[in-house]
């Protein structure tokens, strides 16, 4: 169930009633029952791989707090292995088989190595990071283990999060759960305007830069360098635009509910540095590896060429956890050597001028541009294609419209210059909510692309 | 309290909507044409009504005003009939033969109708001792690739009419909801908007995205001189489906010897006849684009394997004065004109088959 379809504007209505008409006892069975029916309109058997890490996390949570010294730590082990495990299993097991494989026969032994045919289950990363940090918190005592078992399945199953993040903590989550929320108008008015941003964002123009990626890099030998090189720069903002506007439709459909989301996104495009720029792109899961992964391989507090490697290893994980492609690999090796370098040249030069703050971000745009073709493209050859009818040489651009070109550079400047000045998370509505409601559904209407299109981070 | 119900109301509302969507019967009654013909004007559904291919783009030009779209001039006596037809077909015949046209054949009633694709089974068949039992397979060019390349399909084509009446009709579930409902975004959308008096907003954003950025729905394909519309997928090289997709001699080989397996199949439990009838793509007629016809009709009609009667309506179709013509600008199928010349053509068959003694030269039999 996509957030940008009718299917889910009813179930959103039924559900929203529902919460409001039910007393508060009642309310976390309404919201598990509906997350339950959210994730398995998608597809309906991996509902029980689902539940199968909620039990584990689940006993893991209270076997850890009742415990201490190594059966603590055997109990947190048995979580990771499992989440991991299953992670593993269902998103990495071709890639590291075929890989494998290829290395095999480098040395002459036979490479028939094992391929699963399976789907991967939407969401998976997510919702197995987000169960993941519950067991480390409860390990490192900053969380109580949940004893209900409904409550805790929610905090996993919640179904604006439940797909593509933001990748909540259990401190920020679980308490909400037992909290009575009221209805208030106020709340809820500031919520519907920021899902209606979201889906204009969403419809609008990531689904019609859609239009111009997706087929360039299906075929990328059809198109012209410029063609490539547009399509890749419009990918830049297909991206930022599709998952940032999933998180406002997320943060929206729980804010009116009463349920506050974390900020997943900062217009991360307006970043002076790469560091920066992680700050303020997909902020839940960068904290999330900072916290989880960063923090434990000893952070800052090392030699310098381990904060090096420990970076590298951040980011080559972060790109892996994305999907299991050398694409997505690069693109993360990408960013880790970005930061790598900058924190070099500070210590090299630590009295070197400064950039014009407009040079500096424009910069850091290009370099977060680069990384892209290779998250884009995903497999190595697809990537080589790209680079191929890059360096081709035509410029000509015979088969887009050159209006539609228009048309998109000018949504992408002004709904940009919008969220630089207004922050989307402190969308506020005091007078004219219909108006506005209404002049936004116009804009989605008119200008929307209504193909079906998945969320692209529902794929991660 | 008051606020309670209200939300109450409101949720139930929301999931009925949803469920009547998910159910395929509930939305068989809704999209029915017949109740949608008996709906005020404005709250007429119009993703057919004014052509298929129009009800996908909305694009104002190809919009098909006027009553008796499909209707067919009788042109023939009747006659007393001697034979009956069991159809296997799509919707091509079911718009001409599910409004009492089948009058129109020689010497010859509608005893069944079976509509691809639908999901409820054929009721077994009683064929009558002393008439002639025919059975017409009939489809549209753009699925006989796909569905006689296919060993199930194959063999779901062989079991659709069945003459053993022991065989009971399968039972299907009264609303045949699905936990993941198929096209449940399509029948929300029909319902919330599908009707007419959204035709002009519809054809507004249409109108806009294609005279602006030259975009339209992906399912159509508009013709380089924008006289017509085509489907997308009888004109994409890379689908099956398409007229222009590279077709290999071992493919029109197994596609001949799977039709010559069905016919064989239904001579055996009782069928007098079996004919095949391939109904042209447009594009294959008015071959629109750069690409040369992949020949798929010709080739099967040509094929050396071919047992089965098979009534060649591409050629007619090519040497008719105007073959464009034959096709509705906006939508998939043919007009009365591209009817009548495939009924006359199927009447000549019949003809023939009445009365072997007689030669017909205008109608080549395949035997």
């Amino acid at each position: 169930m996509l957030f940008n379809s009718l299917q889910f504007l009813l179930f959103f209505i039924a559900v929203t009633s529902l919460y409001f008409a039910l007393p508060h006892k009642k309310r976390w069975l309404l919201l598990l029952l509906a997350s339950c029916w959210f994730y398995i309109a998608f597809i309906p058997v991996y509902i029980f791989i689902l539940l199968f890490t909620i039990a584990i996390d689940y006993i893991a949570g209270i076997a850890i707090e009742k415990n201490s010294g190594r059966k603590r730590k055997m109990f947190l082990i048995a979580s990771i292995v499992a989440n991991i495990g299953v992670l593993v299993f269902f998103k990495y097991f071709n890639f590291f088989s075929l890989n494998a494989g290829v290395l095999l026969s480098q040395f002459g032994l036979s490479n028939d190595m094992p391929v699963l045919k399976i789907i991967l289950p939407i969401g998976l990363s997510f919702h197995t990071f987000q169960a993941l940090s519950y067991t480390i918190e409860v390990y490192r005592g900053n969380q109580k283990a949940e004893k209900h078992v409904g409550i805790f399945a929610l905090y996993v199953l919640f179904y604006p999060q439940l797909v593509a993040g933001p990748i909540e903590r259990p401190q920020n989550m679980l308490h909400q759960f037992r909290e009575v929320h009221d209805f208030d108008r106020q709340r809820f008015r500031n919520g519907i305007l920021m899902m209606s941003w979201g889906i204009l964002k969403k419809v609008v123009i990531a689904d019609h830069l859609a239009l111009f990626v997706d087929p360039v890099y299906l075929h990328p030998a059809l198109y012209s360098s410029s063609e490539i090189i547009l399509a890749t720069f419009f990918f830049a903002f297909q991206i930022y635009f599709d998952f940032s506007a999933y998180s406002e439709i997320a943060f929206g459909a729980a804010y009116l509910m009463g349920f506050s989301l974390m900020e997943n996104f900062r217009t991360p495009y307006f970043s002076k540095s790469v560091s920066e720029f992680w700050k303020r792109w997909h902020i839940s899961l960068s904290t999330w590896f900072r916290d989880y992964l960063y923090f434990p391989l000893g952070g800052n507090r090392v030699s310098r060429m381990r904060v090096y490697v420990n970076l590298m290893i951040v980011f080559l994980v972060s790109g892996l956890w994305h999907g299991a492609q050398w694409g997505f690999v690069i693109w993360g090796g990408l960013h880790g050597a970005y930061l790598v370098f900058a924190q070099l040249r500070d210590r090299l030069f630590p009295k070197a001028p400064s950039l014009p703050v407009v040079l500096q971000v424009i910069i850091v745009f290009l370099l977060s541009w680069f990384a892209w073709i290779f998250f884009r493209a995903g497999s190595l050859s697809a990537t080589k294609s790209i680079f191929k009818g890059i360096m081709q040489g035509s410029w000509s651009i015979p088969h887009f419209n050159l209006a539609e070109i228009i048309f998109c550079f000018l949504l992408i400047v002004l709904i940009s210059a919008k969220e630089y000045y207004y922050n989307v998370y402190q969308l506020t509505v005091k007078r004219n909510f219909f108006p506005k409601i209404i002049a936004l559904a116009v804009l989605i209407y008119f200008f929307g692309v209504f193909t079906e299109n998945q969320f692209i981070y529902f794929q991660f | 309290m008051k606020r309670k119900i209200k939300l109450y109301i409101i949720a139930l509302v929301s999931l009925g909507i949803y469920f009547w969507a998910g159910s395929y019967k509930c939305m068989s009654i809704f999209l029915n044409d017949w109740n949608n013909e008996k709906r005020p004007e404005l709250l007429k559904l119009d993703n057919t009504m004014y052509g298929d291919l129009y009800g996908l783009s909305y694009l104002s030009k190809y919009r098909m005003e006027g009553a008796g779209f499909y209707a067919v001039p009788d042109n023939l006596p009747v006659e007393k009939p001697e034979g009956k037809i069991y159809i296997i077909g799509d919707s091509y015949l079911a718009k001409m033969f599910l409004k009492d046209t089948s009058s129109n054949l020689y010497k010859t009633e509608l005893a069944a109708f079976y509509w691809f694709g639908l999901s409820e089974k054929a009721d077994p068949v009683k064929l009558e001792k002393g008439k002639k039992n025919i059975l017409l397979i009939e489809m549209s060019e753009r699925f006989v690739r796909s569905r006689f390349t296919s060993k199930s399909r194959v063999k779901s084509i062989m079991e659709t009419f069945s003459t053993d009446t022991r065989v009971t009709k399968k039972k299907v579930d009264l609303l045949e909801w699905r936990i993941v409902p198929k096209n449940i975004e399509q029948n929300i959308a029909t319902l919330f908007f599908g009707y007419r008096m959204f035709g002009s907003i519809k054809e507004t954003k249409a109108d806009f995205s294609y005279y602006a950025f030259n975009r339209c729905d992906p399912q159509v394909y508009v013709s380089e001189k924008q006289q017509r519309l085509y489907f997308s997928n009888t004109i994409d090289t890379l689908e099956i489906t398409s007229a222009f997709s590279v077709i290999s001699e071992k493919e029109v080989g197994q596609i001949v010897n799977n039709m010559n397996a069905i016919s064989e199949h239904y001579r055996k439990i009782g069928f007098d006849e079996v004919v095949f009838t391939f109904i042209p793509n447009a594009a294959s007629v008015c071959s629109p684009g750069t690409y040369p016809y992949n020949k798929l009709l010709p080739e099967i009609q040509s094929s050396a394997e071919l047992k089965a009667d098979f009534i060649n309506v591409y050629d007619a179709f090519r040497t008719s004065p105007d073959p464009c013509n034959l096709y509705w600008k906006g939508d998939t199928h043919w007009n009365a004109s591209g009817y009548l010349i495939w009924q006359n053509l199927f009447n000549e068959y019949l003809k023939a088959s009445y009365n072997p003694e007689e030669q017909l030269s205008v109608f080549p039999l395949q035997k």
